[in-house]
């Protein structure tokens, strides 16, 4: 069992157009534990993507340590990430853009294939990024980002502006993805309905500095997560945690 | 007249045999002022620090005016063919930096922050990432610099070597006989138009093929 630790002793950022640093993570600790969904919700501008950005390492700007447990450095871990935006190479085809990441062997191909066909894309898969619309290049970024070997799926609000069966193909694909290679997965989102339909835990956070408002692990299985159960578990879950108020 | 000087320098092998020298000059040089530009240039764009460091030699490098650096070139390392290649480099170089830089300063740094969670690695990341987006910079210094070169090579050869495009119309000046320079002219402007429509021009298109 491998956990991933997030330890952020101090992590301090500069709006636009104030002199003074504000503080946005101060003593933020948080343990992953593997093989686990992980839902993050928050107010917007609480540092939710600033953390996914220190989890993958694009934001070296802070003291602490992020690392897995049985390996001694962040280095060493293999991050794969969906950003808010597609992120794709424009002067590259989604083959060619997704084979840059993983490789050009013919097993690699048959899994882009696979996957690329379950996203309903298959033909635009020699389509320049240019020529495909917004919520296309998602479900390309998303594609990138499951078939890439990687320890750890960072995703930040990965299904927005996708249409409901788009939506609901891209969370099956996720899912199954995951029964096949379980990995730490950390999930940004807004919506409270797509947390509780994916998560093993959610986790909720308060505006800046940022801070653990509820930790609250999700055991029931996710077929049985029906419309009655999300209703009582909404509830429930307003009765039991009054500072969580801002988020219904 | 000039047309008629023209085939008579073609056919006496003369005019062949100089702009062959020129062309030599000017490619070896074009080429590694190109390298070291895009190489450095690529460096002062990413890096603030060695920017501000590098500036003030860059402006200074930029406005030096090539006949001195060319006679320079020649006074330091003699009458060699090795002076005329630098004294060119060094006046073409600055011109590549600074537009480099400015494409550098304009990387799309999402992409950048993509193949680093991805872990490409240098290599690949160059290749993929900044490379293509340098792109047309690199076309801009490519052409701006083309037309600067020319210029600098004539006079680096008027200056200091016995054969080429410069020394033969240095000769043909002191002798006044206009219509050679000009049938050298017109030869020059066909290479170039040359190099546009059969190089520059076909490299645009495939760059541009994923817009």
């Amino acid at each position: 069992m491998t956990h991933l630790y997030v330890n952020i002793k101090k992590k301090a950022f500069t709006p636009v157009g104030l002199t003074a640093p504000s503080s946005l993570f101060s003593d933020f600790k948080l343990v992953f534990n593997t093989q686990q969904l992980t839902c993050i919700i928050g107010p917007s501008g609480c540092g939710k993507t600033t953390l996914l950005n220190m989890i993958a390492g694009i934001d070296k700007d802070f003291t602490g340590s992020i690392r897995l447990s049985d390996r001694s450095q962040s280095s060493g871990q293999k991050v794969s990430y969906v950003f808010q935006t597609p992120r794709l190479l424009p002067w590259r085809t989604v083959l060619e853009n997704i084979q840059l990441i993983i490789g050009k062997s013919p097993s690699s191909l048959l899994k882009t294939q696979q996957v690329i066909q379950q996203l309903g894309l298959l033909e635009q898969l020699n389509s320049y990024p240019a020529h495909l619309s917004i919520g296309m290049q998602r479900r390309i970024s998303l594609a990138r980002a499951v078939i890439s070997d990687s320890d750890t799926l960072l995703m930040d609000e990965p299904f927005v502006s996708l249409d409901r069966s788009n939506a609901t193909k891209a969370r099956r694909l996720l899912l199954q993805v995951l029964e096949r290679h379980p990995k730490h997965v950390i999930f940004v989102t807004h919506d409270l309905d797509e947390a509780l339909a994916l998560a093993d835990r959610i986790i909720f956070l308060s505006g800046a500095p940022c801070q653990v408002l509820a930790d609250i692990p999700i055991s029931t299985k996710r077929f049985a997560r029906n419309t009655a159960w999300l209703n009582t578990f909404k509830a429930a879950l307003k009765e039991d945690s009054p500072n969580l108020k801002s988020i219904f | 007249m000039v047309l008629n000087t023209l085939i008579l320098a073609i056919k006496s092998g003369e005019l062949l045999y100089h702009l062959g020298f020129t062309l030599y000059r000017l490619c070896l040089s074009f080429f590694i002022a190109m390298v070291l530009g895009i190489s450095i240039g690529l460096l002062l764009g990413r890096s603030e620090k060695v920017n501000q460091f590098f500036n003030s030699w860059l402006i200074i490098f930029l406005n030096i005016p090539a006949l001195v650096s060319t006679i320079l070139c020649y006074v330091w390392f003699g009458l060699i063919e090795t002076a005329a290649i630098f004294a060119i480099v060094i006046n073409k170089l600055p011109n590549v930096i600074v537009t480099i830089r400015e494409g550098a300063k304009n990387i799309d740094e999402e992409l950048v922050e993509m193949a680093t969670v991805y872990q490409l690695g240098y290599f690949k990341t160059l290749q993929h990432v900044i490379l293509p987006q340098l792109f047309p910079y690199i076309m801009a210094a490519a052409r701006t610099g083309l037309a600067l070169i020319w210029k600098i090579v004539l006079v680096v050869e008027l200056l200091g070597r016995s054969n080429g495009m410069g020394y033969q119309i240095h000769l043909f000046f002191q002798l006044f006989d206009i219509s050679s320079i000009l049938a050298y002219t017109v030869s020059f402007i066909i290479i170039i138009h040359f190099i546009e429509i059969a190089i520059l021009q076909p490299l645009d298109k495939t760059a541009k093929q994923w817009k």
